[in-house]
């Protein structure tokens, strides 16, 4: 598939909801002060991905999203194994979204954090200001040359690079931004399976069921 | 003539035989798609009898009376809802799909490949969220120009049978159009668009379009316009309290849409006549449907109705073809 279906649930300031569904087709991650083109098909809004049993890093980011009642803020991961291409990495994105718009008169309040460990226990493992990072009006700006505003079409992963860490085993992971200003949370929670885990101890093999038997009749 | 009906459903396609009496789905294990599939759209074509494109939610299907069953047909819009079909008059190949959100794919050569035309609609819309296609018609005049409505963002031209894009909503009232139907005559040309502001009219090829008050229509929501099959003037447009509301009614007009006066159909209209199915085979035929699963059918040209007695849950399009 050439184009990702992006269902958001953008949550105004008075916590009223819109959802539109977003085809997006371009996707961009703005990382090391460079911005990567990566294929569309590794974008997602998973919540459980699986991963090969080896190192892997894992970058939280901030997420900008062309639409057409303005530009959505989100959060996100990128997942890659160490020492690959951005041009295979995982780019996940979460389904809860927020407007630009109504973050720019406090943008330097929020902040990004990431947290590793189950959702009952999340250890915090860093936080970042989102100021600190490339400011979203200077990204839109080098894509579209527009401080508010992005291409259709296009989504944006802006990585908070310090705060990028190399796991040994599979983990589960979060994002969050927080707007202290606005008093909500946006968070992304990512399990992140081994391809070896198997929830079968002895997988058995598929079961098939014929339906109705005999004389009772098939009515389906 | 022995014909076929055919009705999408939030529960498959079902299938007439009996000219509307009675309707059945495909056999569950061998029909190639769940009894339970969302299907939005259908569409025949005169030069390709007993077959059936479908638009479902879970992609484009082919159903042929030979096979008897609902083939796939791969294609970039497996996760969106194709909401209509056209097949060009003189290139059954030649196929258009409307989704929501609103794009255009087309495929050149009946289905092997597709192209995501460059069709610049709105992505967002704050009353419906994501804006769709609501209709997708070939300008009988000239099949290289398409035209769609699209509900929230108005009507849309493609001179060029897709390649490019212009918006053309001077002069209505509400971009929430739904509907067109092409009158070429002696005069020239009248183009009628249904909105959920009413009827409007466009002398001028669609560069303009003026309200049409319809002094029969006791609410502004226009849902669905049609032509009799045969071109003879014969309009029909359904009109009702809300989309998906308490009641409504069809409009019929002798005189290609000048005047109009309210069809026989049995009440009570439980909601919208969402689709009004006709074929050139026999204009006489008609087939209506309401959004939440009356039948109607007329057998003289619309003229007269009689309810059918079977409802489905919720139908979104009803179509017929020759058998």
């Amino acid at each position: 598939m050439s184009f990702y279906l992006y269902r958001p649930h953008i949550a105004g300031p008075s916590n009223n909801i819109t959802t539109p569904d977003i085809i997006i087709d371009r996707v961009a991650i703005h990382t090391d002060n460079t911005t990567h083109l990566v294929p569309s098909n590794q974008l997602s809004s998973q919540v459980e991905i699986q991963f090969t049993n080896e190192p892997f890093e894992a970058t939280p980011c901030y997420v900008l999203v062309a639409a057409g009642g303005g530009v959505l803020f989100s959060t996100g991961i990128i997942i890659n194994s160490n020492g690959n291409s951005l041009g295979s990495a995982q780019a996940l994105i979460s389904r809860s979204a927020w407007r630009f718009s109504n973050l720019l008169k406090h943008i330097s309040t929020i902040e990004l954090i990431h947290y590793m460990g189950p959702a009952t226990s999340p250890e915090v493992f860093g936080t970042q200001p989102i100021h600190e990072l490339q400011k979203p009006a200077n990204i839109m700006e080098k894509i579209s040359g527009n401080r508010e505003a992005l291409p259709r079409g296009t989504i944006v992963f802006c990585c908070a690079d310090q705060l990028r860490h190399t796991f040994k085993s599979p983990e589960s992971l979060a994002v969050c931004i927080e707007d202290s200003t606005l008093r909500r949370n946006l968070t992304h929670r990512i399990q992140i399976l081994s391809t070896e885990q198997d929830r079968w101890s002895n997988r058995p093999l598929p079961r098939y069921t014929v339906g109705p038997v005999g004389d009772v009749e098939h009515y389906i | 003539m022995k014909y076929t009906a055919y009705a999408a459903t939030m529960r498959s396609v079902w299938f007439s035989e009996d000219e509307g009496e009675s309707w059945n789905r495909l056999l569950t294990p061998t029909g190639g798609m769940y009894n339970e599939a969302r299907c939005w759209s259908i569409t025949t074509h005169p030069k390709r009898p007993g077959e059936l494109l479908v638009g479902t939610d879970q992609g484009l299907y082919r159903w042929t009376k030979e096979s008897n069953r609902f083939n796939y047909i791969p294609s970039p819009m497996d996760n969106l809802q194709i909401l209509h079909i056209e097949q060009a008059p003189d290139d059954p190949n030649f196929i258009v799909c409307g989704t929501r959100p609103a794009e255009i794919f087309i495929s050149e050569d009946n289905g092997f490949s597709w192209t995501r035309s460059n069709l610049d609609a709105s992505t967002e819309c704050w009353f419906i969220n994501t804006p769709r296609v609501t209709s997708i018609h070939f300008d009988p005049l000239d099949y290289n120009t398409i035209w769609l409505t699209i509900e929230i963002d108005g009507i849309f031209r493609s001179q060029d049978r897709g390649k490019t894009w212009e918006v053309l909503n001077d002069g209505l009232l509400d971009c929430d159009t739904h509907d067109l139907v092409f009158i070429d005559g002696n005069n020239g040309r009248t183009i009628l668009c249904s909105s959920e502001a009413g009827l409007h009219k466009s002398f001028d090829n669609g560069q303009n379009w003026d309200h049409s008050p319809i002094p029969e229509a006791p609410w502004p929501y226009f849902r669905g316009v049609k032509e009799r099959a045969d071109g003879g003037g014969v309009i029909f447009a359904s009109v009702a309290d809300r989309p998906s509301g308490e009641t409504g009614i069809l409009l019929i007009s002798h005189d290609n849409g000048e005047s109009w006066k309210k069809s026989p159909i049995p009440e009570p209209v439980n909601t919208t006549i969402w689709s009004i199915g006709t074929n050139p085979a026999d204009p006489s035929i008609i087939f209506a449907a309401t959004l939440f699963g009356q039948i109607f059918r007329s057998q003289d040209g619309g003229e007269t109705w009689k309810k059918m007695k079977r409802e489905m849950g919720e139908i979104h399009m009803i179509a017929w073809q020759p058998s």
